[in-house]
């Protein structure tokens, strides 16, 4: 599997998750509110 | 926990200024907002309608987009393109994709490596570009968010006045979408331009995004 996710790197991943969330999160709210119109 | 702070003290301070500022854009957004409305003689919205809006989301994407296409060109660019002095830039001799020794994959690959880069076929391709795959895939999500919720406010402000309405594909072949789109990008170009030429004679001590303070001018890359 992904094996950057594991070892060495543990210590790193929670920012990297919280980041690819908020970004892909206000992505998917804001593309709910623009197909509202659609 | 503070070991785990200091550790990620650059993504988690660039996060909460980014969070402020986000704050800082939906309060003084929703006065203005509200400020326009007034003056239309339509009713105010609350602050949490208005952060659940196409006036709010779009001023977001807006300017989300350009940042990712800033770094996702950058990235991209500055596989083939050199500037020769830049911390920004790679050797001129390196141009290009580079080989497995200097990419550290394969064979090359030390044994702390990531696995996607010792194997081969698919996963190597993926992983080798993942950083661009992930950066550009957020620019267009953010760019097409962008274009909806842009239309919204477009056809709330052609309703304001009266005007005809009209279809989102229409609205990408707009003067308004595109007048939005370029605003950003320019800014961004120029952004990564200046720190590509500036940082060949310019330095700030201590900075990964500066030469070392007396490294000659022409040493392209930063050790920092």
């Amino acid at each position: 599997l992904l094996d950057w996710w594991r070892g060495n790197a543990r210590r790193m991943r929670t920012m990297f998750a919280v980041y690819l969330v908020f970004i892909f999160g206000a992505i998917g709210v804001y593309a709910i509110v623009g197909l509202e119109h659609l | 926990m503070r070991g785990w702070f200091r550790d990620q003290s650059l993504s988690v301070f660039f996060l909460a200024l980014c969070l402020l500022t986000i704050v800082g854009q939906w309060l003084s957004g929703v006065r203005a907002y509200n400020a326009e409305q007034e003056a239309h003689g339509e009713p105010a919205i609350s602050a949490g309608r208005y952060l659940y809006s196409s006036d709010f989301g779009g001023n977001l994407m807006e300017n989300w987009e350009s940042e990712f296409l800033q770094f996702s060109t950058f990235i991209l660019a500055a596989v083939w393109l050199v500037q020769r002095g830049s911390a920004e830039s790679k050797d001129p001799d390196d141009a290009g994709l580079m080989d497995d020794a200097a990419m550290k994959t394969g064979r090359h690959a030390p044994n702390n490596a990531p696995r996607w880069a010792r194997i081969r076929g698919w996963r190597r391709r993926v992983y080798e570009n993942s950083l661009l795959i992930v950066m550009t895939t957020i620019f267009f999500f953010t760019w097409w968010v962008q274009s909806l919720t842009n239309w919204n406010q477009f056809n709330d402000d052609q309703t304001q006045h009266h005007e005809t309405t009209i279809s989102w594909l229409q609205y990408l072949g707009n003067a308004d979408f595109w007048q939005r789109t370029f605003q950003n990008w320019q800014s961004e170009f120029l952004a990564v331009g200046t720190m590509a030429i500036f940082t060949v004679y310019l330095r700030q001590r201590g900075s990964p995004e500066s030469k070392a303070v007396g490294d000659p001018h022409d040493k392209t890359g930063s050790d920092v």
